[in-house]
Formats: C-alpha cells, structure tokens, sequence
C-alpha cells in the first residue's frame, strides 16, 4: 500500500432538492485496499460512491486521484480511468447477452468501424476465466444467469477495461452464502494484483471476513475511520446507530412449543423441483426459522402456503381440519400473511402511497356503504397498523419516498391491518439497517408473544434465526432434513443444511 | 454424449456467426408455414405466379415501414405516425413531380418525412411518452396531408411507375427492400447505434448509466422510422400512380402487427429483423388466404384479428411449454441450482 490514495473524496457535501444527503464527507481508498463503507439505510452511503464514481457532481469538495483533484464527467468517464461502480440494482439488460452487457456503452469497434464482437466475446470469456466463473458463455443472456452470474458479469465489465478500483454497492443482498463465499475469493485474488475496493454492506460478520478498513457514516456524516483489525461487530453497530443497542434481538416468552395447539400442519410436501419432502407442525405463538442453503426449497415452502405456488403433492391441515393448498384469497382468507423476500417487486405497490399498501388485503373493510372506499376508514385502519409497526414517515405519498426499514415494515404492517394469524416472512431484514432490524424482530416477537400470532422465517442469516425463533427447520436438499432450538450453535445448524457432514 | 456435445458446439458456432434465426421468431415461421399449406390446400391459384406477385407487391412497402416499426419498438416505444409520414411524403411527391421534376420531388417528399421523425424523436427524447407523442403527430401530419391534396391526384411520370413493376413474379423493388433489411440488421449487430437502441428498449436507466446519448440515440431511431416510412410512401405513389392523402392510414397497426407477430418483443429490448420480414409476410398472406377460401370482407377484418391474437398467444404458450420442460428436467436434477458460478458449494446435488 502506497501512501497515496488512490481515489478518495474530501470534505463533499451534496444536497438534493431540500435534503442535504451528504455534507463535509471523505474517504479514501490506497491500491490494493478493501475500504467497507458502513452506516444505516438513508446514511447516504450510495450517494457517497456515486459521487466517487462521477454519477453526482459533489456541490462542494473534491474527489482526488492520486492525490490530485480530478473531476468525472459521468460515470462512463470514470469507468474509463478504471474506477467502476457495481450498482445494488443490477445495472444489466436480461435480453442481451453477456458480451453485450460487459462491453454496453464502451463497445470494441474493428474493421471499417464495425462493432468487433469476436474481440469482445474473447476478453468477456477471458475476464470471467480471471474471475474463476466456469460455466457462463459470452453468448447466454443474461435473464438465464443466476444472481451470482449476473453479480459476476457486472465486476466482469469491471475488469475488461483497466480496473484501479471497483466500488460494490451491497454486493451480497442477493447473494447464496456460497456465492458471497465465491465473491469474497475473487476478491480477495484481485487486491493481490493492486485492484482497490470500496465495499458497502449490511452485513457486519462479512466485512470482519474481507475488509482492511472501516468507515463509518451517519446522516451524510463521516463518524469514524478504523482498521477492521479488532473491530468487533458490536462496536460497528454502535457507532453506526450512534447509541447503544444492548441486545439486536429480543427476550423471548419462555414456552414449551408442546403446550400450545397447532396451527399449521404441513405433510409430505413436494414441490418440484426445489422440494421434494417437507412436513412440519407450526404452534400457536411459535417463531419457527426455516434454513437452508440458497435453492434448497425454503423458498418455495413459504410460497406454497401464501398461495404463490401450487404444490403437486402433500396435505395441510389448518386449525385441525385439512384444508387444500389455498390460492394467494384463500390463503388470506385463512389468515396467511406473507411477506416476500423482494419488497420493491413483490412486497410493495411503489407508486401508491403507504396507506394504499397498508390496506389492500383488507379492501373489503374499508368499504363504506354502496361500495365505496372510505378514506376516513381507510386513513385510521392505516394509521393503527402503522403505529403498532413503528413506522415513521409519512404514509400518505408513495411508499418510495419512505426509507428501506419503513417500507419494510408497511409490508409486516399491512398484515397487522389484516390480523394475520400466521406470518410467513421471507427474509424479513433484508436490505434494512440494524436500527429498523432490531424494530422488526421485536414487532414479530411482540405479535406472536402477545397477540398468539405464529411466525415461519426463512433467513439466509443463521445468527438472525437463532436470535429471532424458538426453533429452527432446517432444509436440505429439498428435504426438510432436521431441527434445532435456538440455542444450537451455527456450524450445527450448517452441517444440517449441508447434509453431507 | 460426446456427439450431443460435438452436435451443440456447431450450434453455438452457427448462433454466434449470427445466421441462425433469433428462436423467437419461429412461431412465426411455423404461422407463415401454416398460412402457405392453408392456401395451397383452398385454391390452387394461391401459388400461381399472378398470386405471388399479388402477395409480394402487397408486402413489399409493409416490410419497410414494419423495420422502422421494429426499430422504434425495440427502443422501448411505438410510432403511430408511420402511416401519415407516408401518406404525407406521397402527397407531396406527387404535387412537387411537375412543376419541381422528379428528383427535387423525391428528396423534399423524403425531408417532409424526416422532419415528422425529427419531431417525434426530439419528443420522445424530452421524455414524453412516445405513444401519445406519435398518436399527436399521426393526427397532425394526416391533416397536413389532406391540406396539400384533399383528393388522390397529381401527376405521376410513367417511367417513375416503374419501381412498382416486375421482373417475372418479383417486384423490381423487392431486391432493394431486402438489401434494406439487412443493412437494418447490420446496423443492429454491427453499430453502437445498434446497440445503444436496443439497450434503450432494454432498459433506459441502465442505459444512461453506461454512458449512452440516450437522446440522441432516440432522435436517429425516430428519423430512421420516418425515413424508411417515407420511402414506402413513394413506392406506393409508383404502385398507385396517384399522390392519395389517405393511403397510409392503415400501415401503423399492419406494421406493429408485423413485427410482433416476428417476435420482437414488445416490450422493447430485443429485435430480430428476420422476425420482421417473417411478421410482413404473415400480413400479407392473411387476407389473400382468405379472399381465396372465400370469405367475405366483413368475416375478413375480423377473422384477421382472431388470427392475430392466435399468432400472438402461440409463442407465449410455446414458451410456457419449454419452462414447463425445463421444470421437469431440473427434477431429474440436470440444472445445478448454482448455475453459473464455479465454487467448492456443498450445495450441488450429489
């Protein structure tokens, strides 16, 4: 490491519209360095690398290069000296295939100015060989990639320009355990030959695993820059909530699962192709994970009981009496609320405002006379369930403008509206800061201690399960292979997923 | 297996190489097929020469105004206008031909498409939505048009009528239309114009992100669907010998209904030029099958668009077919569920 940063930003500040997002902010990143940048949702971490990478002009400050004030044009013109920016939404075309997508904006031309895919096709298949990617052709569209794939394509477009430093934005949100692992490895080869990172996540436990250096932002504000050497988890949570969060999980009422009646009992569940035998009993009260490596079928069970999938064989039995496999109403009507893993495609209407969300599965009750919606109805139902979420923020525009963690919770919330007995929550942290985290596990808690609501979870976090649940199923290629308490120790619970060891 | 591995290398070889057809225009190949084996089987004049000619010349100026229309729906958009741009470039080449010549004629014909482009493209390119922005221009070129000539007329030179004859059962112009759709398909797969288009359709966004003029790559796809729809105005000026204000009127919906039933996805963002002229033909064999099995005007609009909704829904069930497929061999655990990435995972099926 040299002592001279190789891209850094001092002292910027950046309003937008009213907002200040960012003021008085630095950072800076040396060759061969891996700089995790930390805060909560809204901290203006995305404003920050899109400042680095020229996507926003800074109103005041500099971005450096090699020590020397040097301004992007856009986010091409920085691309081009070898600062790329990995976008949290995937910045691909599903249509267009590999190679066009690695070289889209930047194309190679050849012989009377024609576009030279030959090249093209080459260096794409020598950036995804560089990167240990086996089995992606230059050629597949990218829409038949899985989320790794098209992570890797990404840092692909990366490397076949000339890559001085590479800014992940949340990389890992959607990434399987063992396609972080993998992300992790190319990482890790790339810093060896002098390639820097900025790498911003949530996930506190990977960062110990692969940064150099922490930094630490709050409301648009620089609050520390640290080695990771000795930092520990719960000292990064405090200085990025700024206050102290004695435990990120809840006590639990202490209960025996036996005691309770049960509400859900699922048999010989198959769905193929995912799962091929699943059969579990869920009690009234009761916070059950459900774990499994990425495409083990854990997915695929939460939608097969929300209604979002039909299962080509088992029984459910509901409140004792066997019920067929509902459709989304049905399910609904069974009292089934299921929260799924991607709010903004599936969870969330985005344009209508959060009360519109709150209250749609229960239309029906807000329906004044002559069929008519009533908005004083409407407006209290919401506001109720809004208050017993804790969301803050106004719920009257749409529910894009409300940060990461609330709109989380319009999503749980719409089903306080309808009285959900049963939860079925797929990933329900996911993409949230810790603060609206430790907020969401003590509403789930609170719902299912109190109100005898019960909870299935699926995480790809072993730590969240065993904070969050009584007990944990765990699946294992397609088989709902074992269950632990909370009280199991992670590896366990890792070796049942891995089902080999 | 190593035969199946040899016989797939050739296949990726030969869809690298670009000549094999984008799969998504093979339903409507099987469609076209299946309109020539109706044909054949109702009327033994449908292949005679005097019936293929009939077909060819019908298509002929639709293939030029359905690549434009490709185009523009490939960028993510529509252009209603096309069928004013003709009926204005032909009103206006048919009242300039006397008293300015033919050539002068042609070229301001041309320009008074282009600048119907140029508008919907700058239009477009502000943001506005590019359906109501062309449904505007439909209505205001129209009008222009039966402004300069409120009934067909004009005066046509006999030898200029000559583009729209024969050579044998194929239309003199028909060569040139061809030589139009692969330089189209060039554009596409050879330019960054190309490109940067049906990244566009793609995605807008992601587009810009990379540093695409996503404007004035907007503008030049506009300019071209004009262009190309105004020279199917003076192909139709030859065909007709008339400058008719209102003979564009149908082309948009024929067009759009071309490149759809050719696969191009409508929703932008992928285009398949060889879809398009497989979509043309499909237009033009519609009612010619029909007028030879019989069937009476009236039964004839509306039976084509039955036929439409046919050739439309077919892909979407053919697609579904495949996922279903697809589903099945997964089972049989064919498909890692870590496709696409090389790692040391437990998770693989054993």
């Amino acid at each position: 490491m040299s002592d001279t940063p190789i891209l850094a930003a001092e002292d910027v500040s950046k309003r937008f519209g009213s907002t200040q997002a960012m003021s008085q902010m630095s950072l800076s990143v040396h060759r061969g360095e891996v700089v995790a940048l930390i805060g909560e949702n809204g901290a203006g971490k995305s404003t920050l690398v899109k400042i680095l990478c020229g996507v926003h002009r800074p109103d005041s400050g500099e971005v450096l290069v090699d020590g020397r004030p040097h301004a992007f044009a856009d986010a091409r013109h920085a691309a081009s000296e070898g600062f790329h920016l990995v976008h949290q939404e995937l910045a691909l075309l599903p249509e267009r295939t590999v190679a066009q997508n690695i070289f889209l904006g930047g194309e190679l031309r050849g012989r009377l100015g024609r576009l030279d895919w030959r090249t093209m096709r080459r260096r794409t298949r020598e950036a995804l060989a560089q990167l240990g990617v086996e089995g992606v052709d230059a050629d597949a569209r990218v829409k038949d990639l899985s989320t790794g794939g098209k992570q890797m394509v990404e840092i692909a477009r990366a490397l076949v320009g000339s890559a001085r430093a590479i800014i992940l934005d949340e990389p890992t949100a959607a990434l399987s355990p063992a396609e972080a692992e993998h992300l992790f490895s190319v990482m890790r080869l790339m810093t060896q030959q002098g390639i820097a990172f900025v790498y911003i996540s949530h996930r506190l436990a990977e960062i110990q695993e692969i940064a150099d250096t922490v930094v630490v932002m709050k409301d648009g504000q620089h609050v520390t820059t640290r080695p990771c050497e000795g930092l520990t988890t719960e000292e990064m949570i405090r200085s990025m909530v700024g206050r102290e969060i004695a435990d990120l999980y809840p006590d639990r009422a202490e209960r025996t699962a036996a005691a309770s009646k049960p509400v859900i009992a699922v048999q010989g569940l198959v769905d193929p192709p995912r799962v091929r035998n699943a059969s579990l009993v869920l009690h009234a009260g009761e916070v059950v994970g459900l774990y499994g490596l990425e495409g083990h079928g854990q997915d695929e069970i939460l939608a097969c009981l929300a209604g979002a999938r039909r299962p080509a064989a088992g029984s459910l039995v509901v409140d004792g009496r066997t019920t067929p496999w509902p459709d989304v109403a049905r399910a609904n009507a069974l009292g089934f609320g299921y929260v799924p893993q991607d709010r903004k495609t599936e969870g969330l209407l985005l344009e209508f405002s959060g009360t519109w969300n709150l209250t749609l599965p229960v239309l029906r009750s807000v329906v004044a006379r002559r069929g008519v919606v009533s908005s004083a109805r409407e407006a209290a139902l919401a506001g109720a369930a809004a208050t017993a979420a804790g969301i803050r923020g106004d719920i009257r525009p749409p529910v894009t403008t409300l940060s990461g963690g609330n709109q989380q919770k319009v999503v749980l919330a719409k089903w306080i509206a309808a009285r959900s007995r049963v939860l079925l929550l797929n990933q329900p942290t996911r993409g949230v800061d810790v603060g609206s985290k430790a907020e969401i596990y003590a509403l789930i808690r609170t719902l299912c201690d109190r109100h005898g609501v019960t909870a299935l979870v699926v995480s790809r976090e072993i730590a969240e399960l065993k904070g969050l649940c009584d007990r944990i199923l765990v699946m294992s290629h397609g088989v709902l292979a074992d269950e632990f308490d909370h009280t199991a120790g992670e590896e366990e619970i890792l070796a049942g997923a891995v089902g080999e060891l | 297996m190593s035969t199946t591995t040899r016989r797939s290398e050739w296949l990726t070889r030969l869809r690298r190489s670009g000549w094999l057809m984008d799969p998504l225009a093979i339903p409507g190949l099987v469609f076209v097929l299946a309109l020539i084996a109706v044909g054949a089987a109702s009327s033994p004049a449908f292949l005679g020469s005097f019936n293929v000619a009939n077909v060819l010349i019908q298509v002929t100026p639709l293939i030029l105004i359905a690549l434009g229309q490709a185009l523009v729906i490939g960028s993510g958009g529509f252009d209603l206008s096309v069928g004013s741009v003709i009926s204005v470039s032909a009103v206006v080449a048919a009242t300039l031909f006397e008293p300015l010549g033919v050539l002068p004629g042609l070229v301001v014909a041309l320009l008074a498409g282009l600048a119907v482009g140029l508008v919907n493209g700058l239009l477009v390119a502000a943001g506005l939505e590019p359906f109501l922005v062309t449904l505007a221009t439909l209505s205001a070129v129209q009008g222009i048009a039966l402004i300069i000539r409120p009934t067909p007329g004009g005066v046509v030179p006999q030898w200029y009528t000559e583009i729209a004859g024969y050579v044998g059962t194929v239309p003199i112009a028909l060569p040139a239309v061809l030589l139009i759709s692969l330089i189209v398909r060039e554009l596409l797969r050879s330019t960054r114009t190309g490109a940067n288009l049906v990244a566009i359709g793609g995605s807008q966004d992601v587009a810009r992100l990379l540093g695409v003029n996503v404007r004035w790559t907007l503008v030049k796809t506009y300019l071209t669907s004009a262009a190309l729809a105004a020279l199917a105005g003076l192909f139709l000026v030859a065909r007709t010998r008339t400058g008719d204000p209102t003979i564009g009127a149908r082309f948009a919906l024929d067009s759009i209904a071309a490149v759809i039933v050719g696969g191009t996805l409508l929703t932008g963002g992928r285009i398949t030029v060889l879809g398009t002229l497989i979509g043309t033909l499909a237009l033009g064999l519609i009612p010619n099958v029909m007028n030879l099995a019989h069937v009476s005007t009236f039964f004839q609009t509306a039976t084509k668009g039955l036929v439409l909704v046919a050739a439309i829904l077919l892909p979407n069930v053919v697609s579904r077919m495949l996922a279903r497929r697809r589903r099945r061999s997964e089972v049989q655990g064919t498909t890692d569920p870590l496709h696409g990435l090389a790692t040391s995972s437990p998770a693989r099926q054993p």
